[in-house]
């Protein structure tokens, strides 16, 4: 019996509807990648950019001839984003430092590193970077039922 | 009780005792939708700032209903595992997990405890209680299923590890 896996399909991760400057997690299964799921980064430029490499940025339907433009004040994709994983009482260690092995490929050591900071700190930033790339992390981690979160850098 | 595994072959789990048989048969039933506070943190949200409105809306249009369906396959694979564990002539029972559904155990149980420990809103110090439990009581047998269920998901991740 395989562990069934449907929020990864094609008609769950394309809606109809893409909000333009942010949009939805995009990642598929991919055999050189290093996790089975990750972002694909020509999928996104796809959805971003015409072909001519203007800016597609238009919330609105954009008539052929001219497409209009306008751009939505949103959080600059650049801004770095980081992921923190929060204690709680219940997760065991070594299964968290397992799950952060498994996500994120870090060695054992680095690993308990970090576990170790969510058990005396309370949280730990596991990871830092792109905000796609972060909401990534923070669904897989939800997936393993730790409490995690993504915040600005 | 007595746990079995070579690499390559299941999980086997002998002499089980009707009491311990019996919590393993309760893992599928400890999930969401038990009451709130036990969907809020098997389904927390992903940012601390209430003002990503539109991420926290997204989460729960796209990412939720995935996590739901997921946790969900997770405990029908455990439950279907649980409806092959035998009982003996001596009353101890005997189960056997394969190897390609320790994941599934593994997020079922933590699912389970999640649960428990919402539902009755256990601290960390009763966890760490090392004193034997009453189980006449209800909170020290839930600190004790708590451990029970923490026992076995050590012992799987500790093979899944090496």
């Amino acid at each position: 019996m395989r562990l069934h896996l449907p929020f990864f399909s094609p008609q769950v991760l394309f809606p109809q509807t893409i909000p333009i400057v942010r949009i939805e997690t995009l990642f598929c299964a991919s055999p050189e990648a290093k996790h089975p799921r990750q972002i694909q980064p020509h999928l996104i430029r796809a959805l971003l950019y015409n072909k001519s490499g203007a800016q597609m940025i238009s919330s609105q339907a954009a008539p052929v001839e001219a497409p209009e433009t306008t751009t939505k004040q949103k959080t600059s994709l650049a801004q770095a984003w980081n992921v923190v994983v929060h204690n709680d009482p219940i997760n065991l260690m070594s299964y968290v430092t397992l799950v952060f092995r498994r996500i994120f490929g870090y060695s054992k050591e680095k690993s308990e590193h970090h576990m170790l900071e969510v058990h005396h700190k309370g949280r730990s930033i596991l990871w830092t970077g792109g905000r796609e790339q972060a909401e990534l992390y923070v669904q897989q981690l939800h997936t393993h039922l730790l409490r995690a979160t993504l915040e600005r850098s | 009780m007595e746990f079995q595994t070579q690499p390559g072959s299941p999980f086997q789990f002998r002499l089980i005792p009707p009491l311990l048989a019996d919590l393993l048969k309760e893992i599928p039933q400890w999930k969401a939708g038990l009451s709130q506070k036990t969907d809020n943190r098997l389904y927390p949200l992903p940012t601390e700032d209430p003002t990503e409105k539109e991420l926290i809306r997204d989460w729960g249009t796209y990412i939720q209903p995935g996590l739901v369906e997921y946790f969900q396959s997770c405990r029908d694979i455990v439950a279907s595992d649980l409806a092959k564990m035998t009982q003996e002539k001596n009353g101890l029972s005997q189960l056997m997990i394969p190897r390609t559904h320790a994941d599934a155990w593994i997020n079922s149980l933590t699912q389970a405890r999640l649960a428990i420990a919402s539902e009755l809103c256990l601290t960390e110090e009763e966890l760490s209680e090392k004193n034997e439990p009453e189980l006449a009581n209800k909170r020290d047998f839930a600190v004790f299923q708590v451990n029970f269920y923490g026992f076995l998901t050590h012992y799987l991740v500790e093979i899944l590890a090496e």
